[in-house]
């Protein structure tokens, strides 16, 4: 059995096939490969690289990693045995980010001549290296939602550039399926193309974790193989854009991983131009004609403009921290002095409690009530943190501190509603530290200019959250269980509302929707689904 | 006490309600089932959030012009439009509907 994100793969044959690779007869003939590359949205390569150099590469990842909990001592890092312990994730982080990634063997790699040379003759033109590459692993049993990459298009990554452009995918190891390679959804590249000929063309976004939905969806297979070492995969993904992921095995499925159960897969893309012009589109995709370029990070103004994370981040502090207009007009008529009213905005940054404080006094309520009022809606904040320090595990006390203060529903929401670790982080870092700034900017000019700017409501600004909430909400809807959860928690917080003080009702809907995820988890393991 | 006093206690009490969540180790979360279980509670939290924004007023149900921005947000959803547009969508529908004399 098969799985991604937690969600179990149909296994009929209508559902689910094997990649296909491209014959011998082939592999020499570039215009049969590009007729390919049109009908099926990407090229399978077995024996594409030499084993001998994937191997290297991949026992320099390992042992990079060596010191981080994540491998057996007892085996050489090569083998990339898992040694089933406790990863130090800060420390894996930051061998990754400030050795693997940014070192001169991970560049070497994407640039050896084996993969530039083929892009050229490909292309019949001097092509570049795309600034975006992602190397990771997979740990045996992770299979949770976050862990394995959503499905998606690589749209996603290289938004604005040119569409000559393809990714190449490459495991660093022998992969088998148990171990969790990478799946394609069949036809994909013509739904895309299909939308956005029809200018329905999607944001950027990952799709779902739900990949059977998705082949439901459109009527097709999710396409897998398991890879061996110098096998290579090469797909379009702006103009005819593919669907990828990679997905993680069930470990109820009876086949435990074997020698190979770390296995790292990186991706380097080649963007062709035309001979002496510049490719078309962003400074993402073009770096520098005449030679390929190789940053370690990305600079953050091409993060803004290619992270839907940080995007979105930004929309809803925009939609927020206007609030605190309102905010502060109310606690200065309730009262509080400018400096009582910026304190709470600074110190306390959390609306609904900090609208709760001043209601209470503003009610005739005393500082007694006006905290507890307080507290108890904050509660929420405690039960985010959690789920927040699952996903990010923040490194130093600093860092957690300031994490801590900027919990609040709304970078929460950002975060979670992201599938990738990075994206993760960089939505709640936008929205936290995008609404603190404003926040507090605009609880000044409240508390200082009181009504005389007249209610936000009148400009809408209430319905923007709502309209933000829901958006959140909507890419997760996918699916007949995510809707029922919705559904209850959604009725179970109107009829909530009235009887309970004002925090409590969102409190009662995560009890119920954690009830509800035990509730399906037992259905499936009766065989509901398996 | 004064109301400087409640005020920085409550400040206090909402920021150690935060960090008490972080300081829970965070390589006991990473088991799957915690992971999927953290998935449908998020659907959950923000179907909560949405509802909420929408109709309640501290404990009052009061339907206004937010239902009609939570109707068009939806609409801007079903029709593909980006988040930004969903939010200004949602915004827009409020303020009209205020505009026409609505609460």
């Amino acid at each position: 059995m098969l799985t991604s994100n937690g969600h179990v793969l149909d296994d009929r044959p209508h559902r689910l096939g094997d990649l296909v690779a491209v014959p011998d007869a082939e592999r020499g003939d570039r215009d049969a490969l590009w007729a390919r590359l049109r009908e099926h949205g990407y090229l399978f390569l077995p024996g594409f690289l030499d084993p001998d150099d994937v191997l290297a590469f991949r026992a320099h990842y390992f042992t990079a990693l060596a010191g981080v909990g994540l491998l057996d001592p007892a085996r050489a890092p090569v083998e990339g045995v898992d040694g089933g312990g406790t990863v130090d994730l800060a420390a894996m982080r930051h061998a990754l980010f400030t050795e693997v990634v940014p070192g001169p063997a991970y560049a070497e790699f994407c640039r050896q001549p084996a993969i530039r040379d083929w892009f050229g003759w490909l292309y019949d033109a001097e092509t570049f290296l795309h600034r975006r590459k992602i190397v990771r692993h997979l740990r045996p049993g992770e299979r949770g939602i976050g862990t394995a990459t959503q499905a998606h298009y690589d749209l996603v990554y290289l938004r604005e550039g040119t569409d000559r452009l393809l990714s190449l995918w490459v495991p660093l190891g022998d992969t088998p399926l148990e171990v969790g390679p990478l799946t394609y959804l069949e036809g994909s590249h013509h739904v895309y193309a299909r939308e956005e000929a029809e200018g329905r063309a999607r944001p950027a976004a990952s799709m779902t974790p739900d990949l059977p939905s998705l082949a439901e969806q459109h009527d097709t297979r999710w396409l897998v193989a398991g890879l061996r070492a110098g096998t290579s995969s090469c797909t379009r993904p702006t103009s005819s854009t593919p669907r990828w992921t990679t997905w993680t095995p069930d470990a109820g499925c009876g086949c435990p991983p074997t020698s190979a159960t770390s296995a790292p897969v990186t991706r380097s893309t080649g963007a062709g131009s035309s001979t002496g012009t510049t490719p078309t589109g962003s400074e993402a995709a073009a770096p520098t004609v005449g030679r390929p370029h190789y940053p370690a990070a990305v600079p953050l103004s091409p993060v803004l403009r290619t992270s839907p994370a940080v995007r979105a981040g930004l929309t809803l502090a925009a939609a927020t921290g206007i609030y605190g207009v309102s905010f502060g007009a109310l606690a200065t008529a309730a009262g509080l002095s400018v400096l009582q009213t910026q304190a709470l905005s600074f110190l306390m940054f959390t609306g609904g409690s900090q609208f709760a404080f001043i209601g209470v006094l503003a009610g005739g309520g005393g500082g007694a009530a006006a905290t507890a009022a307080a507290s108890l809606l904050g509660v929420r904040n405690a039960l985010y943190a959690v789920q927040l320090n699952a996903l990010l595990a923040p490194r130093g006390w600093a860092r957690r501190l300031a994490s801590a203060q900027v919990t609040i529903d709304e970078s929460t929401a950002i975060a979670t509603a992201q599938g990738d670790r990075e994206e993760q982080r960089r939505g709640f870092w936008a929205a936290g530290l995008g609404i603190f700034v404003l926040w507090n900017l605009f609880t000044v000019v409240g508390s200082l200019l009181g009504s005389a700017i007249g209610d936000p409501r009148v400009w809408g600004l209430d319905g923007a959250a709502v309209a933000a909430f829901l958006g959140l909400l909507w890419p997760r809807l996918k699916g007949r269980d995510p809707v029922a959860v919705a559904v209850v928690c959604a009725v179970v917080t109107v009829v909530a509302v009235p009887w309970l003080p004002p925090g409590i009702p969102i409190l009662a809907a995560a009890a119920v929707a954690v009830l509800l995820h035990l509730l399906l988890r037992t259905r499936d393991a009766r065989g509901g689904r398996r | 006490m004064t109301l400087w006093g409640w005020i920085l206690l409550a400040c206090v009490i909402a920021f150690t309600t935060k960090l008490l969540g972080w300081l829970v180790p965070a390589e006991r979360l990473q088991r799957p089932w915690l992971l999927q279980a953290a998935g449908t509670l998020t659907v959950g939290l923000l179907a909560s959030l949405t509802i909420l924004n929408a109709v309640a007023d501290g404990q009052l149900l009061r339907p206004d012009a937010r239902l009609v921005a939570l109707a068009a947000a939806a609409l801007a959803l079903v029709l593909r439009a980006p988040f930004i547009v969903v939010v200004v969508a949602g915004a827009a529908a409020a303020a009209l509907a205020r505009l026409a004399g609505m609460p």
